[in-house]
């Protein structure tokens, strides 16, 4: 059997299902958060447990997905002066700063660790159930398959089969996290929550942004309705703050629920086997020749 | 469809050696599970790769995921055609969706790989 790391239970739990272990890190750059998601993609498979991290970003940045040509991003100039990583997720880029994500590992070998669309939906449904708690009549997305609906003006990906939005927040696939308010581009409904995945061999890891409030800080041109735009005054989550934090909290505690096990929040953050390259991978995604890659 | 194809049980299937040479691609399974495909990026030519090793990534609508060498050996021909048609993966994985030639550096490794009612028996397991 596997050490477990300091902190953790053993995985044993009344339901027989490991409880998810969960960490509140404290805001990093784009290079670190990368690199201690592929890290806990690692430990997932070590632990043989479902492994999630809560983080947001210490200044805007631009990230892209796995194969967005970062020419476009670079074109873009509402986007100057922004800096840029690549996650190794799929996708379309995300402008953070007024999000949070939550990075979820999942073990191959997990009921969500087969289908894609399977631990796509059991994570965006623990958040519209919370958010239902709440009073907010948040849904699923339909999506629009291969989807796109880049608004007027919006960057869109070229290259790309179907006009694809640039933009994750343009995009709508099955099972996007929507609420009721129009976001300004003839949407009926905003998009608040989009994820993607990379499929290791021994593990899934998704990135799941949730937008708690529009990004104030990049042109009218990129920016969109986040939670907080859903109830006049901003009271959804009021931003990254305490209600926030409660926000996810409930949404976590769910999300456990879902997956039939409790919820472990050891203290302190995220801190990986030192065999888990977590150094090498940072100096990895600061590199042009990932992040420039195509 | 091809006959004693083999499998590895990250879903690549590779045929048996023909002229020194044996086709890999992915199964309809996987296909299947990744859903909506939007890119797919091939390995050069020439290179050399050890079984397990990922020889390219494939993209779907939510997922990026790793392509293995199911065997060790040089990467032979790609089907350069593939990227821009990705439906013909679903369409004939077995077939026209065929990824890679791959000369083996040790054709036993082959027979070491799955086969189909071994998979078949592998995919009935996996988590839905």
């Amino acid at each position: 059997m596997l050490p477990v790391k300091p902190g953790l239970s053993d995985g044993a739990s009344a339901t027989g299902a490991a409880p998810i272990v969960a960490w509140w890190d404290p805001p990093a750059d784009g290079a670190t958060n990368m690199a201690l998601d592929e890290a806990l993609a690692s430990e997932a498979i070590r632990l043989d447990r479902v492994l999630v991290r809560i983080s947001t970003w210490s200044e805007p940045t631009l990230s892209l997905g796995a194969f967005q040509a970062i020419g476009e991003a670079r074109a873009l100039a509402a986007l100057e002066g922004l800096p840029i990583v690549r996650r190794p997720s799929g996708g379309g880029a995300i402008l953070h700063g007024s999000d949070v994500t939550l990075s979820v590992a999942v073990p191959r070998a997990h009921p969500c660790g087969g289908s894609p669309q399977r631990l796509y939906d059991t994570v965006h449904t623990a958040l519209v159930a919370e958010l239902a708690a709440r009073g907010i009549a948040a849904g699923l997305s339909a999506g629009e398959s291969t989807e796109t609906r880049p608004r007027a003006g919006a960057p869109v990906a070229g290259g790309q089969p179907g006009d694809r939005a640039f933009l994750c927040f343009d995009r709508r696939a099955t099972g996007d996290v929507v609420v009721p308010v129009a976001d300004g581009r003839g949407n009926a409904d905003a998009k608040v929550l989009g994820s993607a995945q990379r499929r290791l061999r021994g593990a899934v890891l998704q990135h799941g942004s949730l937008l708690l409030a529009a990004n104030r800080l990049v042109p009218e041109s990129v920016c969109h309705p986040g939670l907080d735009d859903v109830q006049a005054g901003g009271g959804a989550c009021a931003g990254w703050g305490p209600g926030g934090i409660e926000l996810v909290r409930g949404w976590l505690t769910r999300l456990a629920v879902a997956l039939g096990g409790g919820l472990e929040e050891p203290s302190g953050c995220f801190v990986p086997s030192p065999f888990a390259g977590v150094e090498e991978g940072i100096v990895r995604f600061r590199q042009d020749s990932w992040n420039a890659r195509r | 469809m091809l006959k004693d194809v083999r499998f590895a049980k990250s879903h690549e299937w590779i045929s048996p050696v023909a002229g020194g040479v044996a086709t890999v691609g992915i199964s309809a399974y996987a296909v299947e599970a990744l859903t909506d495909l939007v890119f797919m990026q091939l390995p050069a030519v020439g290179r050399k790769v050890k079984a397990g090793e990922s020889i390219g990534e494939i993209e779907s609508v939510k997922a990026v995921s790793d392509l293995y060498a199911p065997v060790s050996g040089e990467i032979v021909e790609v089907n350069s055609t593939l990227p821009d048609h990705l439906e013909t993966l679903g369409q004939d994985p077995l077939g026209a969706g065929w990824i890679v030639k791959i000369r083996p550096d040790d054709p036993a490794e082959i027979d070491a790989l799955l086969d189909r009612a071994a998979y078949e028996a592998l995919i009935g397991s996996q988590p839905h």
